[in-house]
């Protein structure tokens, strides 16, 4: 109630002085003309004759010359005022119709539009009251801040990533793994965290950096079940199948019987089986079955298949260049079908897409340099 | 609710600005006072609303209000406080509103100091103020709303680009926008005169101050922007004819030639049309300017293509705004009649030789600014028009400006003698020669900057000439003379220090370009890094806590002659919000010369990458531009009006006759 008081004050005060000149006294006064400008410049030549900073002569052909314009300007003051100042009523009363209606009219409609009123009331309580006062963001935020004092906290790292992880906000995960990784040491957990943060920031896609990060959490444990899952999905990702299948199955074989992850290891062996059925259009690489069908083709019909393929990764880019693998595995198709030209075309593209941030064209560089 | 009132005050901004556009039109061609009256009005109401608007904005920065969007975006709760102020402008939604509000203060300083401005023009002024000014309140509400709400509230904003934190953006943005802003008050009368249908010497007297403030700042803002860059882009490199910093040029390369050309209009009521066509012009290119940096066309045509929201808006600003100006002046010019006539030897022609310089140096950045983004928009070719192009076609066009510089003043109005200006100039060629012979001796080559260095000195010296000469110095007792110099027009001592400036300048790009030092290499903790007669011992390297970022500070003793004189500490600094690192600078001075340390990463076995610079006379740069700007306030400072044609008095008895 307060704040619409305000907002109505504010634009009554505005209508109010506005409309200051329509109340006063009408007063025709002239202020300001260049009559008075050309008469100063007359003194100012006096001025400098004074001072000696000019000759008699000279000092005459100025005064001619602004005297002619102060005769011209005062002529034309003369014409001015012999033009009856319009006072017409009618005139005026519709100004003021239209400051007035069209003033407040105009702040509504643009207010109602783009405002934001229900910010302006106190923020319901349910906020201040919630339980122990804290929301998840709240206690991101002090951990982040506790971060910031002791950078050299690894286990704060390890608790922020996970929940960075939940939170969607990879790259913040990848660093603070990255973190942990350092300061802690070398530890399956970690590598393996660090390689899941790495695959939800290319939104699902093994790269090779995750790759490695997985093989070091294999090394260190040879049952880290991410570890065995994502380096499984990348097999599959490159399209051999059955070494995926057998990765996979062998998981689902050494399985506790009441182990939780079974569910997602069966539901990828069926998606892989099913897609090998029928082709799913929005799968990001060459796919497995394609991959295979290109193998049994002739050359000819090969480039032909791979640069159908190529085209629709090409417009999809287009479309979306937001995708650093995508940009790589396009360069290097042209690069297998010989067409360097479009290569070198498709590369600056790339860096132009993903010019904005250097994360991402950073990732794009070591998919290039990776598939050389 | 704070951000809600600031939103509002931003709105009916817009409704009083649409208001003013129409109102004070109708009263000039009516001849209503009380009509008239409401652009004055409106224009003080303008400012209010932005004030109350970018208060409010400014209150939500400082509580760290992450409800509104450009907060949460651009600013962090642990920042320092100043910080938190100037992140404002540090981004586009708030630096457009610092656009407008600098927008609504220059059309209430209008309303303010205008008095001696004819009723109806000053009423025509402020309605066209307020149609620029209602376009931008209608782009800010429309695409880049500072004042939109998230529904959930974050607990911690994304942080101030690092970069940015830093006591020159504190300055440099509000100053720069003073000087583009400042421009459109010359638009505005430039389009109020053609709409009045009278322009005449007085019109450039009234102009003229407006020019000049707008100049000031504008030269300011350039100088700073480019100090700014110099100590924290990490690599000494102090202009980098980059479209950003072409964007701001462009404006002072126009405005410079209009504050000449007002010259001749004011004292002759020559080159009308043509002064009139440049006041269009340099506002157009401040709009330019705008455009280039806020519409996304420099990080890449294609980024402009895909969310086309705020440039396509701004375009239709331009066109509107540019074309209809451009339309309005090929209507109405050819209906001026053309003022007092001249020889081509004349101090007219030396002003008209300027502008003629000036605009076509214009014309080159203008070029290769936008070249390769018309280029890019067409072919998709990517390609980049760097120093090389304007050092090759800028630098031939400025010698002759520089040459011409100190014979402008000396010549006398409508008929000049170029013979006695040189004569008068002798001491001034002296002075160059004496610089080459200097250089020379300390420096030997390369011939290029020897006779750049003369070039500068040369102006230095041709500034003061004309002091001399009308002080009568050398030739009247000296007193007589120091009395006649405290009575000369404040705006003789403004031209004496902005050309001087002008030579100032070129002195230390010469000096910085030709004789700059340069060590690049990896050192441990321990070594000795030699560099033009000083010794900089790595001391080693160790962090250190910032407010909102942690700090690799390495510390370098600076010893010369055998004696220590310092210690120099640049840092990385590593700021955990955004996943950035910046580099800073250390910086020594040394008379007006500058040491330069920047360290780069720390290599595995325990070097750190250095570079070390040493730059003679580099502040020489910056402190030309504050002559300039100096320069320019003496003579914004100068009340009094000149007439034409008072050719210098050399008649030594008439000269002594007491004032």
């Amino acid at each position: 109630m307060v704040f619409w008081l305000i907002l109505l004050g504010m634009t009554l005060a505005t209508l109010a002085f506005l409309a200051l000149p329509f109340l006063a006294r009408a007063r025709d006064e002239r202020r300001g003309d260049d009559v008075a400008v050309y008469r100063d410049q007359l003194a100012e030549i006096d001025r400098d004759l004074g001072a000696g900073r000019i000759v008699a002569e000279e000092a005459e052909a100025s005064r001619i010359e602004v005297s002619r314009r102060l005769l011209k300007a005062a002529e034309r003051e003369k014409e001015a005022a012999s033009d009856a100042p319009g006072v017409a009523r009618g005139r005026r009363t519709a100004a003021v119709a239209f400051t007035i209606l069209a003033l407040p009219a105009i702040a509504a409609a643009f207010y109602y539009r783009l405002g934001a009123p229900w910010e302006a009331q106190p923020r319901p309580a349910v906020e201040a009251k919630a339980p122990a006062g804290l929301t998840l963001a709240d206690m991101i935020a002090r951990v982040e801040a506790h971060v910031r004092d002791n950078p050299s906290d690894g286990r704060s790292y390890e608790v922020l990533a996970p929940v960075y992880m939940r939170l969607g906000r990879f790259d913040d995960a990848v660093g603070a793994w990255r973190k942990a990784v350092e300061l802690l040491g070398d530890d399956a957990n970690r590598q393996a965290g660090l390689g899941e943060a790495l695959v939800g920031q290319t939104q699902g896609e093994v790269t090779a950096e995750a790759r490695k990060a997985f093989e070091k959490a294999l090394a260190l444990d040879a049952d880290s079940v991410p570890a065995r899952y994502y380096l499984a999905l990348a097999a599959f990702q490159d399209g051999r199948r059955e070494e995926a299948r057998q990765k996979w199955t062998g998981m689902l074989a050494s399985a506790p019987s009441d182990a939780p992850w079974t569910a997602p290891v069966r539901r990828a062996l069926a998606e892989m089986d099913a897609q090998a059925a029928t082709a799913d259009p929005a799968a990001p690489g060459p796919r497995a079955s394609d991959v295979e069908a290109a193998a049994r083709m002739d050359q000819g019909q090969r480039n032909d298949f791979i640069r159908g393929m190529v085209d629709r990764l090409s417009d999809k880019l287009k479309q979306n260049g937001d995708d650093p693998e995508g940009w790589a595995r396009l360069v290097r198709a042209y690069g297998v079908l010989g067409e360097t030209g479009k290569a070198e075309a498709a590369t600056a593209d790339a860096r132009k897409a993903l010019g904005d941030s250097a994360v991402k064209l950073a990732r794009f560089e070591d998919a290039l340099k990776a598939a050389r | 609710m704070i951000p809600e009132i600031g939103h509002y005050a931003l709105i009916l901004a817009l409704a009083v600005s649409l208001v003013q556009s129409v109102v004070p039109l109708v009263g000039a061609r009516t001849r209503d006072p009380v009509l008239m009256d409401v652009g004055t009005k409106g224009a003080y109401a303008q400012f209010a609303l932005m004030c109350v608007s970018f208060g409010a904005l400014a209150a939500a920065y400082g509580q760290s209000d992450f409800s509104v969007a450009a907060v949460y975006e651009n600013s962090h709760s642990m920042m320092p406080a100043i910080y938190k102020f100037t992140s404002l402008w540090g981004n586009h939604e708030g630096s457009m509103l610092l656009w407008v509000m600098i927008l609504a203060l220059f059309g209430a300083l209008v309303a303010a100091f205008g008095a001696n401005v004819p009723t109806s023009l000053k009423a025509t002024v402020l309605a066209v103020q307020s149609w620029i000014a209602a376009f931008f309140y209608l782009f800010i509400l429309v695409t880049s709303n500072p004042f939109m709400r998230l529904a959930v509230v974050p607990a911690q904003g994304r942080d101030l680009n690092p970069i940015l934190q830093d006591p020159g953006l504190a300055i440099h943005p509000p100053l720069l926008y003073v000087g583009y802003v400042g421009f459109s008050i010359s638009f505005s009368f430039a389009v109020a005169a053609l709409i009045e249908g009278r322009i005449d010497a007085a019109w450039a007297r009234w102009v003229r101050p407006w020019v000049l403030l707008a100049w000031i700042f504008l030269t300011l803002g350039i100088a700073m922007g480019s100090y700014w860059a110099y100590y924290t882009l990490g690599w000494g490199g102090w202009w980098f004819w980059d479209p950003v910093e072409n964007a701001s040029f462009m404006p002072w390369l126009a405005g410079t030639a209009l504050l000449h050309s007002a010259l001749v209009m004011e004292k002759r009521e020559a080159l009308k049309v043509w002064t009139i066509l440049l006041a269009i012009l340099t506002f157009s290119l401040s709009l330019i300017g705008t455009f280039i940096v806020r519409s996304g066309v420099l990080t890449s045509v294609h980024a402009f293509a895909s969310d086309p929201a705020r440039g396509v808006f701004i375009l239709v600003i331009l066109l509107l705004l540019i074309g209809g100006a451009l339309a309005l002046y090929a209507w109405r010019a050819p209906t001026l009649r053309q003022g007092g006539l001249f020889a081509p030897i004349s101090r007219e022609g030396a002003l008209v030789l300027n502008n003629l310089l000036l605009s076509t140096a214009c014309a080159t950045v203008f070029v290769g600014t936008l070249y390769p983004l018309a280029l890019e928009a067409v072919t998709g070719a990517k390609i980049s028009v760097g120093a090389p192009f304007f050092n090759l076609t800028f630098a031939p066009l400025f010698v002759p400006i520089l040459i011409a510089t100190p014979f402008g003043p000396l010549l006398a109005w409508k008929r000049g003698d170029l013979a006695g200006a040189s004569q008068r100039l002798m001491f001034a060629f002296l002075a160059g020669a004496l610089g080459v012979l200097v250089a020379f001796a300390l420096q030997g080559k390369p011939a290029v900057a020897l006779a750049a260095i003369g070039l500068g000195f040369y102006v230095v010296a041709g500034s003061v000439a004309e002091l001399i000469e009308r002080v009568g110095l050398f030739r009247v007792p000296f007193t007589t003379a120091m009395n006649r110099a405290g009575g000369l027009p404040r705006s003789t001592w403004g031209t004496m220090f902005a050309h001087a400036g002008l030579g100032l300048t070129l002195i230390g790009i010469v000096c910085e370009t030709a004789w700059g030092l340069e060590t690049i290499g990896a050192y441990k903790p321990g070594d000795t890094i030699p560099i033009g007669g000083y010794e900089l011992k790595y001391e080693g390297i160790a962090p250190r806590q910032g407010p909102n970022f942690t700090a690799d500070v390495a510390s370098f003793a600076v010893v010369a002659g055998g004696a220590r004189i310092g210690i120099m500490e640049p840092s990385k600094r590593a700021f955990a919000a955004r996943g950035m690192n910046t580099s800073e600078a250390a910086l020594m001075t040394r008379g007006l010369g500058q040491l330069y340390v920047a360290i780069g990463d720390v290599n595995p076995d325990k070097t750190t990458t250095v570079r070390v610079y040493w730059k003679p006379f580099v502040l020489l740069i910056w402190i030309g531009g504050l002559f300039m700007a100096f320069g320019g306030t003496l003579s914004l400072s100068d009340r009094r009006l000149r007439v034409g044609a008072p050719k210098l008095a050399r008649n030594r008895a008439r000269a002594e006759t007491p004032a």
